[in-house]
Protein backbone atom coordinates (compact mmCIF):
# COMPACT_ATOMS: atom_id res chain seq x y z
CA UNK A 1 0.00 0.00 0.00
CA UNK A 2 2.84 2.42 0.81
CA UNK A 3 6.41 2.38 -0.48
CA UNK A 4 7.66 3.36 2.99
CA UNK A 5 6.43 4.90 6.22
CA UNK A 6 8.20 7.94 7.62
CA UNK A 7 7.59 8.75 11.26
CA UNK A 8 8.44 11.93 13.10
CA UNK A 9 10.64 11.00 16.05
CA UNK A 10 8.48 12.98 18.48
CA UNK A 11 5.41 10.83 17.87
CA UNK A 12 7.05 7.44 17.42
CA UNK A 13 5.74 6.09 20.72
CA UNK A 14 2.20 7.44 20.41
CA UNK A 15 -0.51 4.80 20.59
CA UNK A 16 -2.16 5.98 17.38
CA UNK A 17 1.17 5.73 15.56
CA UNK A 18 1.95 2.32 16.99
CA UNK A 19 -1.42 0.99 15.98
CA UNK A 20 -0.96 2.27 12.40
CA UNK A 21 2.54 0.80 12.16
CA UNK A 22 1.29 -2.54 13.43
CA UNK A 23 -0.85 -2.86 10.30
CA UNK A 24 2.21 -2.73 8.03
CA UNK A 25 4.92 -5.01 9.41
CA UNK A 26 6.56 -5.48 6.00
CA UNK A 27 6.96 -1.81 5.08
CA UNK A 28 10.22 0.05 5.81
CA UNK A 29 9.87 2.50 8.71
CA UNK A 30 12.11 5.54 8.58
CA UNK A 31 12.41 8.14 11.28
CA UNK A 32 12.59 11.83 10.51
CA UNK A 33 12.75 15.01 12.57
CA UNK A 34 9.90 16.87 10.84
CA UNK A 35 7.70 15.75 7.98
CA UNK A 36 8.81 18.68 5.83
CA UNK A 37 12.27 17.12 5.46
CA UNK A 38 10.66 14.48 3.27
CA UNK A 39 7.53 16.21 2.02
CA UNK A 40 9.02 19.57 1.07
CA UNK A 41 12.51 18.54 -0.02
CA UNK A 42 13.88 19.88 -3.28
CA UNK A 43 14.34 17.85 -6.45
CA UNK A 44 11.35 15.57 -6.16
CA UNK A 45 8.72 14.71 -8.71
CA UNK A 46 5.02 14.41 -7.85
CA UNK A 47 4.24 12.29 -10.89
CA UNK A 48 6.97 9.74 -10.19
CA UNK A 49 6.02 9.54 -6.52
CA UNK A 50 2.35 9.08 -7.31
CA UNK A 51 3.16 5.65 -8.72
CA UNK A 52 3.97 4.42 -5.24
CA UNK A 53 3.60 7.03 -2.51
CA UNK A 54 4.93 6.75 1.01
CA UNK A 55 3.00 7.53 4.19
CA UNK A 56 4.36 10.18 6.52
CA UNK A 57 3.10 10.21 10.10
CA UNK A 58 3.44 13.66 11.56
CA UNK A 59 2.32 16.08 14.24
CA UNK A 60 0.71 19.30 13.12
CA UNK A 61 1.68 22.53 14.84
CA UNK A 62 -0.95 25.27 14.85
CA UNK A 63 -3.50 26.29 12.21
CA UNK A 64 -5.60 23.25 12.89
CA UNK A 65 -8.82 24.95 11.84
CA UNK A 66 -8.82 27.60 9.13
CA UNK A 67 -11.52 29.81 7.62
CA UNK A 68 -12.77 28.06 4.51
CA UNK A 69 -12.08 29.70 1.15
CA UNK A 70 -14.83 32.06 0.04
CA UNK A 71 -17.60 30.20 -1.74
CA UNK A 72 -16.28 26.79 -0.76
CA UNK A 73 -19.45 25.52 0.81
CA UNK A 74 -23.08 26.19 1.54
CA UNK A 75 -24.09 29.40 3.27
CA UNK A 76 -24.86 28.47 6.83
CA UNK A 77 -22.98 30.64 9.28
CA UNK A 78 -19.22 30.83 9.69
CA UNK A 79 -17.34 28.08 7.93
CA UNK A 80 -13.96 26.49 8.50
CA UNK A 81 -11.92 23.61 7.15
CA UNK A 82 -9.43 21.29 8.73
CA UNK A 83 -7.01 18.85 7.17
CA UNK A 84 -5.84 15.86 9.13
CA UNK A 85 -4.16 14.67 5.96
CA UNK A 86 -2.33 16.06 2.93
CA UNK A 87 -2.74 14.33 -0.43
CA UNK A 88 -5.17 11.75 -1.62
CA UNK A 89 -5.21 8.04 -2.40
CA UNK A 90 -6.85 8.75 -5.71
CA UNK A 91 -5.15 10.13 -8.79
CA UNK A 92 -7.56 12.57 -10.38
CA UNK A 93 -5.80 14.36 -13.16
CA UNK A 94 -7.71 17.58 -12.58
CA UNK A 95 -6.82 17.76 -8.89
CA UNK A 96 -5.18 20.97 -7.68
CA UNK A 97 -3.17 19.09 -5.05
CA UNK A 98 -0.78 18.04 -7.83
CA UNK A 99 0.17 21.67 -8.17
CA UNK A 100 -0.05 22.60 -4.51
CA UNK A 101 2.39 20.02 -3.14
CA UNK A 102 5.83 19.02 -4.37
CA UNK A 103 5.37 15.52 -3.04
CA UNK A 104 2.72 12.89 -3.71
CA UNK A 105 3.44 11.18 -0.40
CA UNK A 106 0.58 11.14 2.10
CA UNK A 107 1.01 13.12 5.29
CA UNK A 108 -1.23 12.01 8.14
CA UNK A 109 -1.31 14.37 11.11
CA UNK A 110 -1.99 12.12 14.05
CA UNK A 111 -2.54 14.66 16.83
CA UNK A 112 -6.30 14.42 16.40
CA UNK A 113 -6.87 15.55 19.97
CA UNK A 114 -5.38 18.96 19.19
CA UNK A 115 -7.58 19.28 16.09
CA UNK A 116 -10.56 18.34 18.23
CA UNK A 117 -9.75 20.84 20.93
CA UNK A 118 -9.45 23.69 18.40
CA UNK A 119 -12.64 22.64 16.63
CA UNK A 120 -14.51 22.56 19.92
CA UNK A 121 -13.09 25.92 20.91
CA UNK A 122 -14.19 27.41 17.59
CA UNK A 123 -17.67 25.94 17.94
CA UNK A 124 -18.02 27.24 21.48
CA UNK A 125 -17.02 30.73 20.41
CA UNK A 126 -19.64 31.00 17.66
CA UNK A 127 -22.86 32.88 18.21
CA UNK A 128 -24.56 30.98 15.38
CA UNK A 129 -24.17 27.46 13.98
CA UNK A 130 -20.89 27.02 12.16
CA UNK A 131 -19.74 24.59 9.47
CA UNK A 132 -16.54 22.52 9.43
CA UNK A 133 -15.32 21.00 6.18
CA UNK A 134 -13.02 18.05 5.95
CA UNK A 135 -11.63 16.86 2.64
CA UNK A 136 -10.02 19.97 1.21
CA UNK A 137 -6.41 18.72 1.16
CA UNK A 138 -7.27 15.02 1.05
CA UNK A 139 -10.17 12.62 0.69
CA UNK A 140 -11.76 12.34 4.12
CA UNK A 141 -12.72 8.67 4.05
CA UNK A 142 -10.42 7.01 1.51
CA UNK A 143 -7.85 6.06 4.12
CA UNK A 144 -10.26 5.36 6.97
CA UNK A 145 -8.95 1.85 7.74
CA UNK A 146 -5.56 3.44 8.48
CA UNK A 147 -6.50 6.89 9.74
CA UNK A 148 -9.68 6.12 11.72
CA UNK A 149 -10.58 9.72 10.97
CA UNK A 150 -14.36 9.34 11.04
CA UNK A 151 -14.23 7.07 14.06
CA UNK A 152 -12.52 9.86 16.00
CA UNK A 153 -14.09 13.04 14.66
CA UNK A 154 -17.75 12.12 14.36
CA UNK A 155 -18.17 11.74 18.13
CA UNK A 156 -16.72 15.25 18.51
CA UNK A 157 -19.57 16.64 16.44
CA UNK A 158 -22.05 14.33 18.10
CA UNK A 159 -21.29 16.26 21.27
CA UNK A 160 -21.70 19.58 19.43
CA UNK A 161 -25.05 19.40 17.62
CA UNK A 162 -24.97 23.14 16.97
CA UNK A 163 -22.13 22.70 14.48
CA UNK A 164 -22.13 20.97 11.12
CA UNK A 165 -19.43 18.65 9.82
CA UNK A 166 -19.17 18.08 6.08
CA UNK A 167 -17.10 15.08 5.09
CA UNK A 168 -16.16 15.49 1.45
CA UNK A 169 -15.17 12.28 -0.31
CA UNK A 170 -15.20 10.06 -3.37
CA UNK A 171 -14.70 6.99 -1.23
CA UNK A 172 -17.02 4.06 -0.77
CA UNK A 173 -15.35 3.21 2.57
CA UNK A 174 -18.50 3.93 4.54
CA UNK A 175 -18.59 1.09 7.05
CA UNK A 176 -17.23 3.47 9.65
CA UNK A 177 -20.50 5.36 9.22
CA UNK A 178 -23.07 2.66 8.56
CA UNK A 179 -21.91 0.61 11.53
CA UNK A 180 -22.68 3.39 13.97
CA UNK A 181 -25.76 5.56 14.59
CA UNK A 182 -26.09 8.51 12.23
CA UNK A 183 -25.85 12.01 13.61
CA UNK A 184 -27.98 14.79 12.12
CA UNK A 185 -25.21 17.39 11.97
CA UNK A 186 -22.83 15.40 9.77
CA UNK A 187 -23.17 15.56 6.02
CA UNK A 188 -21.39 13.12 3.75
CA UNK A 189 -20.76 14.99 0.51
CA UNK A 190 -19.89 12.76 -2.44
CA UNK A 191 -18.16 14.27 -5.46
CA UNK A 192 -19.04 13.35 -9.02
CA UNK A 193 -18.15 14.32 -12.53
CA UNK A 194 -19.79 13.01 -15.69
CA UNK A 195 -19.06 9.42 -16.74
CA UNK A 196 -16.91 10.78 -19.52
CA UNK A 197 -14.83 12.95 -17.19
CA UNK A 198 -14.63 10.20 -14.58
CA UNK A 199 -13.29 7.74 -17.15
CA UNK A 200 -10.81 10.25 -18.49
CA UNK A 201 -9.57 11.92 -15.35
CA UNK A 202 -10.45 9.96 -12.19
CA UNK A 203 -7.89 7.23 -11.72
CA UNK A 204 -8.14 4.72 -8.85
CA UNK A 205 -11.56 6.14 -7.88
CA UNK A 206 -14.59 3.89 -7.26
CA UNK A 207 -17.05 3.84 -10.16
CA UNK A 208 -19.98 6.24 -10.22
CA UNK A 209 -22.32 3.29 -9.71
CA UNK A 210 -20.48 2.23 -6.54
CA UNK A 211 -20.47 5.77 -5.22
CA UNK A 212 -24.22 5.98 -5.76
CA UNK A 213 -24.68 2.65 -3.96
CA UNK A 214 -22.62 3.99 -1.07
CA UNK A 215 -24.90 7.03 -0.89
CA UNK A 216 -27.97 4.79 -0.93
CA UNK A 217 -26.60 2.82 2.02
CA UNK A 218 -25.83 6.02 3.86
CA UNK A 219 -29.34 7.32 3.34
CA UNK A 220 -30.76 4.00 4.47
CA UNK A 221 -28.63 4.26 7.61
CA UNK A 222 -30.00 7.71 8.34
CA UNK A 223 -27.00 9.78 7.30
CA UNK A 224 -27.49 13.10 5.60
CA UNK A 225 -25.85 13.21 2.21
CA UNK A 226 -24.89 15.90 -0.27
CA UNK A 227 -23.76 15.91 -3.88
CA UNK A 228 -20.84 17.88 -5.24
CA UNK A 229 -20.68 18.01 -9.03
CA UNK A 230 -17.19 19.28 -9.59
CA UNK A 231 -15.04 20.05 -11.31
CA UNK A 232 -17.24 20.67 -14.31
CA UNK A 233 -14.95 20.19 -17.28
CA UNK A 234 -16.47 21.35 -20.51
CA UNK A 235 -17.02 18.79 -23.26
CA UNK A 236 -19.19 19.33 -26.32
CA UNK A 237 -21.66 16.79 -24.99
CA UNK A 238 -21.65 18.12 -21.42
CA UNK A 239 -25.42 18.64 -21.22
CA UNK A 240 -26.19 15.10 -22.32
CA UNK A 241 -23.40 13.73 -20.14
CA UNK A 242 -24.70 15.46 -17.04
CA UNK A 243 -28.30 14.77 -17.90
CA UNK A 244 -27.46 11.04 -17.90
CA UNK A 245 -25.55 11.39 -14.64
CA UNK A 246 -28.32 13.35 -12.92
CA UNK A 247 -30.90 10.78 -14.07
CA UNK A 248 -28.80 7.98 -12.68
CA UNK A 249 -28.13 9.65 -9.37
CA UNK A 250 -31.45 11.28 -8.59
CA UNK A 251 -33.40 8.17 -9.59
CA UNK A 252 -31.37 6.20 -7.07
CA UNK A 253 -31.63 8.48 -4.06
CA UNK A 254 -34.30 9.98 -1.84
CA UNK A 255 -33.98 13.44 -3.37
CA UNK A 256 -36.01 15.21 -0.72
CA UNK A 257 -33.53 14.08 1.92
CA UNK A 258 -30.45 15.34 0.11
CA UNK A 259 -28.93 18.12 2.19
CA UNK A 260 -27.43 20.11 -0.68
CA UNK A 261 -26.21 19.89 -4.24
CA UNK A 262 -23.50 22.06 -5.73
CA UNK A 263 -21.80 22.70 -9.03
CA UNK A 264 -18.23 23.88 -9.30
CA UNK A 265 -16.13 24.94 -12.22
CA UNK A 266 -12.65 23.58 -13.00
CA UNK A 267 -10.36 26.30 -11.69
CA UNK A 268 -7.21 26.68 -9.64
CA UNK A 269 -4.41 29.18 -8.98
CA UNK A 270 -2.50 29.77 -12.22
CA UNK A 271 0.80 28.63 -10.72
CA UNK A 272 -0.72 25.27 -9.76
CA UNK A 273 -1.95 24.90 -13.33
CA UNK A 274 1.48 25.76 -14.69
CA UNK A 275 3.19 23.25 -12.44
CA UNK A 276 0.73 20.47 -13.24
CA UNK A 277 1.11 21.13 -16.96
CA UNK A 278 4.85 20.56 -16.52
CA UNK A 279 4.16 17.27 -14.77
CA UNK A 280 1.69 16.12 -17.43
CA UNK A 281 2.66 17.89 -20.69
CA UNK A 282 0.77 15.29 -22.73
CA UNK A 283 -2.50 15.87 -20.87
CA UNK A 284 -5.12 17.42 -23.08
CA UNK A 285 -6.87 19.10 -20.15
CA UNK A 286 -3.79 21.17 -19.34
CA UNK A 287 -3.18 22.08 -22.96
CA UNK A 288 -6.58 23.71 -23.37
CA UNK A 289 -7.11 27.42 -23.74
CA UNK A 290 -7.36 29.09 -20.39
CA UNK A 291 -8.47 32.39 -18.94
CA UNK A 292 -6.69 33.86 -15.95
CA UNK A 293 -8.54 36.24 -13.67
CA UNK A 294 -7.18 37.47 -10.36
CA UNK A 295 -4.54 34.76 -10.45
CA UNK A 296 -7.06 31.97 -10.91
CA UNK A 297 -7.28 30.00 -14.13
CA UNK A 298 -10.35 28.50 -15.69
CA UNK A 299 -10.97 26.91 -19.05
CA UNK A 300 -11.82 29.38 -21.73
CA UNK A 301 -14.42 27.09 -23.23
CA UNK A 302 -16.13 26.71 -19.86
CA UNK A 303 -17.74 30.12 -19.36
CA UNK A 304 -20.54 30.85 -16.94
CA UNK A 305 -23.16 29.77 -19.47
CA UNK A 306 -22.04 26.17 -19.05
CA UNK A 307 -22.71 26.29 -15.32
CA UNK A 308 -25.98 28.15 -15.93
CA UNK A 309 -27.17 25.47 -18.33
CA UNK A 310 -26.27 22.79 -15.83
CA UNK A 311 -28.04 24.73 -13.08
CA UNK A 312 -31.22 24.78 -15.14
CA UNK A 313 -30.89 21.07 -15.74
CA UNK A 314 -30.18 20.35 -12.08
CA UNK A 315 -33.15 22.35 -10.86
CA UNK A 316 -35.41 19.94 -12.69
CA UNK A 317 -34.38 17.34 -10.12
CA UNK A 318 -33.98 19.30 -6.88
CA UNK A 319 -35.48 22.24 -5.03
CA UNK A 320 -33.71 25.61 -5.45
CA UNK A 321 -33.01 25.77 -1.72
CA UNK A 322 -30.99 22.55 -2.02
CA UNK A 323 -28.66 24.11 -4.57
CA UNK A 324 -25.60 26.33 -4.34
CA UNK A 325 -22.84 27.21 -6.75
CA UNK A 326 -19.33 26.57 -5.53
CA UNK A 327 -17.22 29.66 -6.23
CA UNK B 1 20.84 3.64 -20.49
CA UNK B 2 20.81 6.86 -18.50
CA UNK B 3 22.56 5.54 -15.43
CA UNK B 4 25.65 6.73 -13.63
CA UNK B 5 27.27 4.43 -11.10
CA UNK B 6 29.49 6.02 -8.48
CA UNK B 7 31.85 3.59 -6.77
CA UNK B 8 34.49 4.57 -4.22
CA UNK B 9 37.25 2.04 -4.88
CA UNK B 10 38.61 0.15 -7.88
CA UNK B 11 38.22 -3.11 -5.95
CA UNK B 12 34.47 -2.47 -5.68
CA UNK B 13 34.27 -1.31 -9.28
CA UNK B 14 36.06 -4.22 -10.96
CA UNK B 15 33.32 -6.86 -10.52
CA UNK B 16 30.70 -4.36 -11.79
CA UNK B 17 32.86 -3.44 -14.78
CA UNK B 18 33.20 -7.13 -15.64
CA UNK B 19 29.53 -7.96 -15.06
CA UNK B 20 28.20 -5.06 -17.10
CA UNK B 21 30.92 -5.53 -19.77
CA UNK B 22 32.16 -1.98 -19.43
CA UNK B 23 35.23 -0.51 -21.05
CA UNK B 24 37.57 2.16 -19.81
CA UNK B 25 36.87 5.54 -21.42
CA UNK B 26 38.86 7.88 -19.20
CA UNK B 27 41.77 7.47 -16.79
CA UNK B 28 42.29 10.91 -15.35
CA UNK B 29 41.33 12.82 -13.27
CA UNK B 30 38.84 10.03 -12.61
CA UNK B 31 38.68 6.51 -13.92
CA UNK B 32 35.47 6.23 -15.91
CA UNK B 33 34.02 3.14 -17.59
CA UNK B 34 31.17 2.88 -20.05
CA UNK B 35 28.88 -0.02 -20.86
CA UNK B 36 26.04 -0.82 -23.23
CA UNK B 37 23.42 1.86 -23.62
CA UNK B 38 25.65 4.54 -22.14
CA UNK B 39 25.78 3.35 -18.53
CA UNK B 40 28.83 4.95 -16.95
CA UNK B 41 30.79 4.14 -13.82
CA UNK B 42 33.11 6.57 -12.10
CA UNK B 43 35.61 5.57 -9.41
CA UNK B 44 35.27 8.42 -6.96
CA UNK B 45 37.90 7.64 -4.36
CA UNK B 46 37.11 7.12 -0.70
CA UNK B 47 35.30 9.67 1.45
CA UNK B 48 32.57 12.31 1.48
CA UNK B 49 34.47 15.02 -0.41
CA UNK B 50 35.66 12.64 -3.12
CA UNK B 51 32.09 11.49 -3.69
CA UNK B 52 30.90 15.11 -4.01
CA UNK B 53 33.64 15.94 -6.52
CA UNK B 54 33.25 12.80 -8.61
CA UNK B 55 29.50 13.26 -9.05
CA UNK B 56 30.02 16.90 -10.00
CA UNK B 57 32.75 15.94 -12.46
CA UNK B 58 30.67 13.27 -14.18
CA UNK B 59 27.53 15.42 -14.28
CA UNK B 60 29.34 18.42 -15.77
CA UNK B 61 30.96 16.13 -18.32
CA UNK B 62 27.53 14.91 -19.40
CA UNK B 63 25.86 18.31 -19.66
CA UNK B 64 22.50 17.63 -21.22
CA UNK B 65 19.29 19.50 -21.76
CA UNK B 66 17.48 16.67 -20.04
CA UNK B 67 18.28 17.57 -16.47
CA UNK B 68 16.67 15.23 -13.95
CA UNK B 69 16.52 12.32 -16.38
CA UNK B 70 19.64 10.50 -15.22
CA UNK B 71 19.83 7.81 -12.60
CA UNK B 72 22.62 8.16 -10.05
CA UNK B 73 23.50 5.05 -8.12
CA UNK B 74 26.20 4.84 -5.47
CA UNK B 75 27.33 1.24 -5.01
CA UNK B 76 29.80 -0.10 -2.50
CA UNK B 77 30.55 -2.00 0.66
CA UNK B 78 29.49 -0.85 4.11
CA UNK B 79 29.56 -1.94 7.71
CA UNK B 80 26.46 -2.74 9.77
CA UNK B 81 25.83 -3.41 13.42
CA UNK B 82 23.84 -6.60 12.92
CA UNK B 83 23.24 -7.38 9.23
CA UNK B 84 24.99 -10.45 7.85
CA UNK B 85 28.02 -10.23 5.58
CA UNK B 86 26.86 -10.10 1.98
CA UNK B 87 23.42 -8.60 2.76
CA UNK B 88 22.41 -5.97 0.27
CA UNK B 89 20.46 -2.80 1.07
CA UNK B 90 19.35 0.38 -0.53
CA UNK B 91 19.65 3.38 1.78
CA UNK B 92 16.34 4.80 3.02
CA UNK B 93 17.95 7.63 4.99
CA UNK B 94 21.47 8.96 4.67
CA UNK B 95 23.02 10.92 7.52
CA UNK B 96 26.40 12.62 7.43
CA UNK B 97 27.69 12.08 10.95
CA UNK B 98 30.01 15.09 10.86
CA UNK B 99 27.40 17.74 10.07
CA UNK B 100 24.09 16.01 10.73
CA UNK B 101 22.87 16.67 7.18
CA UNK B 102 20.19 14.18 6.20
CA UNK B 103 18.95 12.88 2.85
CA UNK B 104 15.89 10.74 2.24
CA UNK B 105 16.21 8.59 -0.87
CA UNK B 106 12.85 7.72 -2.33
CA UNK B 107 11.83 4.07 -2.07
CA UNK B 108 9.15 4.32 -4.74
CA UNK B 109 10.74 1.86 -7.12
CA UNK B 110 13.08 -0.13 -4.90
CA UNK B 111 13.26 -3.91 -5.16
CA UNK B 112 15.80 -4.23 -2.34
CA UNK B 113 15.52 -4.22 1.44
CA UNK B 114 16.35 -0.82 2.88
CA UNK B 115 18.36 0.48 5.81
CA UNK B 116 19.54 3.75 7.29
CA UNK B 117 23.04 4.69 6.21
CA UNK B 118 25.41 6.82 8.27
CA UNK B 119 28.34 8.34 6.40
CA UNK B 120 31.43 8.68 8.55
CA UNK B 121 34.84 10.26 7.97
CA UNK B 122 36.73 7.59 9.90
CA UNK B 123 36.07 3.87 9.63
CA UNK B 124 33.40 2.93 12.17
CA UNK B 125 34.60 0.09 14.37
CA UNK B 126 31.89 0.10 17.04
CA UNK B 127 28.69 0.20 14.96
CA UNK B 128 26.76 2.05 17.70
CA UNK B 129 23.42 2.13 15.82
CA UNK B 130 21.59 -0.66 14.08
CA UNK B 131 22.23 0.72 10.61
CA UNK B 132 24.79 0.71 7.83
CA UNK B 133 28.03 2.77 7.87
CA UNK B 134 29.91 3.99 4.83
CA UNK B 135 32.19 6.88 3.87
CA UNK B 136 30.61 8.27 0.69
CA UNK B 137 26.80 8.06 0.75
CA UNK B 138 26.07 11.54 2.10
CA UNK B 139 28.58 13.23 -0.21
CA UNK B 140 27.14 11.35 -3.14
CA UNK B 141 23.60 12.49 -2.30
CA UNK B 142 24.59 16.06 -1.61
CA UNK B 143 25.96 16.33 -5.11
CA UNK B 144 23.57 14.07 -7.04
CA UNK B 145 20.44 15.97 -5.99
CA UNK B 146 21.82 18.92 -7.95
CA UNK B 147 21.57 16.90 -11.15
CA UNK B 148 18.54 14.65 -10.92
CA UNK B 149 15.22 14.09 -9.27
CA UNK B 150 15.47 12.29 -5.92
CA UNK B 151 13.46 9.29 -7.16
CA UNK B 152 16.39 8.35 -9.40
CA UNK B 153 19.16 8.70 -6.80
CA UNK B 154 20.03 5.67 -4.74
CA UNK B 155 22.78 4.20 -2.65
CA UNK B 156 23.19 0.42 -2.69
CA UNK B 157 25.33 -1.06 0.06
CA UNK B 158 26.67 -4.57 0.42
CA UNK B 159 27.58 -5.43 3.99
CA UNK B 160 31.25 -6.31 4.38
CA UNK B 161 31.68 -6.06 8.15
CA UNK B 162 29.67 -6.06 11.34
CA UNK B 163 30.12 -6.40 15.10
CA UNK B 164 30.93 -10.09 14.79
CA UNK B 165 33.30 -9.70 11.87
CA UNK B 166 34.95 -6.30 11.85
CA UNK B 167 36.82 -4.41 9.14
CA UNK B 168 40.03 -6.33 9.80
CA UNK B 169 38.39 -9.24 8.00
CA UNK B 170 37.96 -7.29 4.76
CA UNK B 171 40.32 -8.57 2.07
CA UNK B 172 40.57 -7.87 -1.65
CA UNK B 173 39.14 -11.32 -2.25
CA UNK B 174 36.18 -10.70 0.07
CA UNK B 175 35.35 -7.43 -1.67
CA UNK B 176 35.49 -9.12 -5.04
CA UNK B 177 33.31 -11.99 -3.83
CA UNK B 178 30.72 -9.72 -2.18
CA UNK B 179 30.46 -7.39 -5.14
CA UNK B 180 30.33 -10.24 -7.67
CA UNK B 181 27.61 -12.02 -5.68
CA UNK B 182 25.52 -8.83 -5.63
CA UNK B 183 25.71 -8.03 -9.33
CA UNK B 184 22.50 -9.84 -10.28
CA UNK B 185 20.51 -7.99 -7.58
CA UNK B 186 22.10 -4.72 -8.63
CA UNK B 187 21.24 -5.38 -12.27
CA UNK B 188 17.61 -6.06 -11.34
CA UNK B 189 17.48 -2.81 -9.39
CA UNK B 190 19.08 -0.85 -12.22
CA UNK B 191 16.64 -2.27 -14.76
CA UNK B 192 13.72 -1.14 -12.66
CA UNK B 193 15.12 2.36 -12.35
CA UNK B 194 15.91 2.41 -16.04
CA UNK B 195 12.27 1.66 -16.93
CA UNK B 196 11.16 4.62 -14.84
CA UNK B 197 13.81 6.86 -16.37
CA UNK B 198 12.71 5.91 -19.87
CA UNK B 199 9.08 6.73 -19.07
CA UNK B 200 10.13 9.97 -17.45
CA UNK B 201 12.26 10.82 -20.48
CA UNK B 202 9.23 10.40 -22.72
CA UNK B 203 7.35 12.89 -20.56
CA UNK B 204 10.22 15.39 -20.62
CA UNK B 205 10.64 14.99 -24.37
CA UNK B 206 6.94 15.16 -25.17
CA UNK B 207 6.41 17.39 -28.18
CA UNK B 208 10.15 17.89 -28.62
CA UNK B 209 10.11 16.33 -32.09
CA UNK B 210 8.18 19.31 -33.40
CA UNK B 211 10.97 21.69 -32.40
CA UNK B 212 12.94 20.48 -35.41
CA UNK B 213 10.30 22.05 -37.66
CA UNK B 214 11.55 25.46 -36.64
CA UNK B 215 15.30 24.87 -36.82
CA UNK B 216 15.89 27.77 -39.19
CA UNK B 217 14.88 30.34 -36.61
CA UNK B 218 17.01 31.46 -33.69
CA UNK B 219 15.42 31.29 -30.25
CA UNK B 220 16.62 32.59 -26.91
CA UNK B 221 16.48 30.10 -24.03
CA UNK B 222 13.18 31.58 -22.83
CA UNK B 223 11.72 31.56 -26.33
CA UNK B 224 12.82 27.98 -26.81
CA UNK B 225 11.02 26.86 -23.69
CA UNK B 226 7.91 28.81 -24.83
CA UNK B 227 8.13 27.10 -28.20
CA UNK B 228 8.45 23.71 -26.55
CA UNK B 229 5.35 24.29 -24.42
CA UNK B 230 3.36 25.47 -27.45
CA UNK B 231 4.44 22.37 -29.36
CA UNK B 232 3.43 20.21 -26.40
CA UNK B 233 0.03 21.85 -26.27
CA UNK B 234 -0.62 21.45 -29.98
CA UNK B 235 0.41 17.83 -29.68
CA UNK B 236 -1.69 17.16 -26.56
CA UNK B 237 -4.70 18.74 -28.25
CA UNK B 238 -4.24 16.50 -31.29
CA UNK B 239 -3.35 19.54 -33.40
CA UNK B 240 0.23 18.52 -34.17
CA UNK B 241 -0.40 18.70 -37.90
CA UNK B 242 -1.13 22.42 -37.62
CA UNK B 243 2.46 22.89 -36.50
CA UNK B 244 3.65 21.37 -39.73
CA UNK B 245 1.67 23.85 -41.81
CA UNK B 246 2.74 26.75 -39.58
CA UNK B 247 6.36 25.69 -40.05
CA UNK B 248 6.01 25.85 -43.82
CA UNK B 249 5.46 29.62 -43.61
CA UNK B 250 8.56 31.82 -43.94
CA UNK B 251 8.60 33.50 -40.53
CA UNK B 252 10.34 36.86 -40.19
CA UNK B 253 11.39 36.20 -36.63
CA UNK B 254 11.03 33.72 -33.81
CA UNK B 255 8.96 36.36 -31.99
CA UNK B 256 6.45 36.48 -34.83
CA UNK B 257 6.18 32.71 -34.86
CA UNK B 258 5.64 32.51 -31.10
CA UNK B 259 3.01 35.23 -31.34
CA UNK B 260 1.15 33.25 -33.96
CA UNK B 261 1.35 30.02 -31.99
CA UNK B 262 0.11 31.77 -28.85
CA UNK B 263 -2.65 33.50 -30.74
CA UNK B 264 -3.88 30.24 -32.17
CA UNK B 265 -4.04 28.76 -28.71
CA UNK B 266 -5.74 31.88 -27.37
CA UNK B 267 -4.33 32.11 -23.86
CA UNK B 268 -5.98 35.14 -22.33
CA UNK B 269 -4.87 37.18 -19.36
CA UNK B 270 -7.41 39.66 -17.99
Amino acid sequence: MFSAIYIEEEIREWDRVKSILKRFPQISKISCERYGEVFNRNSQNFRLQKKSPALILAKKYGNFVLPSPKGYGFEEGESYYFSHMLNCLYDCRYCFLQGMFRSANYVLFVNYEEFASQIEEKIDNQKAPSVYYSGYDCDSLAMEPVSRFAEFFIPIFERKPEAILEIRTKSVQIRCLTERPAIPNCIVAMSFTSHKSARQFEHKVASIRKRIQALQKLQQSGWRIALRFEPIIYEKSFLEDYSDLFDEIFNSLDVGRIHSVSLGEFRMPKQFHKDIAKLYPEEELFAREIVIKDGIMSLEDSDSSVIEQLESLLLKYIQPQQYYRCA
Amino acid sequence: MSLNLVVAHRLEADPLVTYFKMTLIEKSPYTIYQGDGGIQLIVSGIGYDNAVSAVTFLAERQITSQKNSKGWINIGIAGHQTAGIGSIFTANKVVYQKTGEVYYPSLNFSSLASAELITVDQVELNYPNDCAYDMEGAGFFKSAVQYSTVEFIHSIKIISDNRLRSVEGITKKLINTLMSQSCADIEKFLKMIEIQIKEFGQVINFGEGYLNLFQELHFTTTQRSQLKRYCQRYNALGRGKELESISSVKWQSSKALLHELANNLKVKEQ
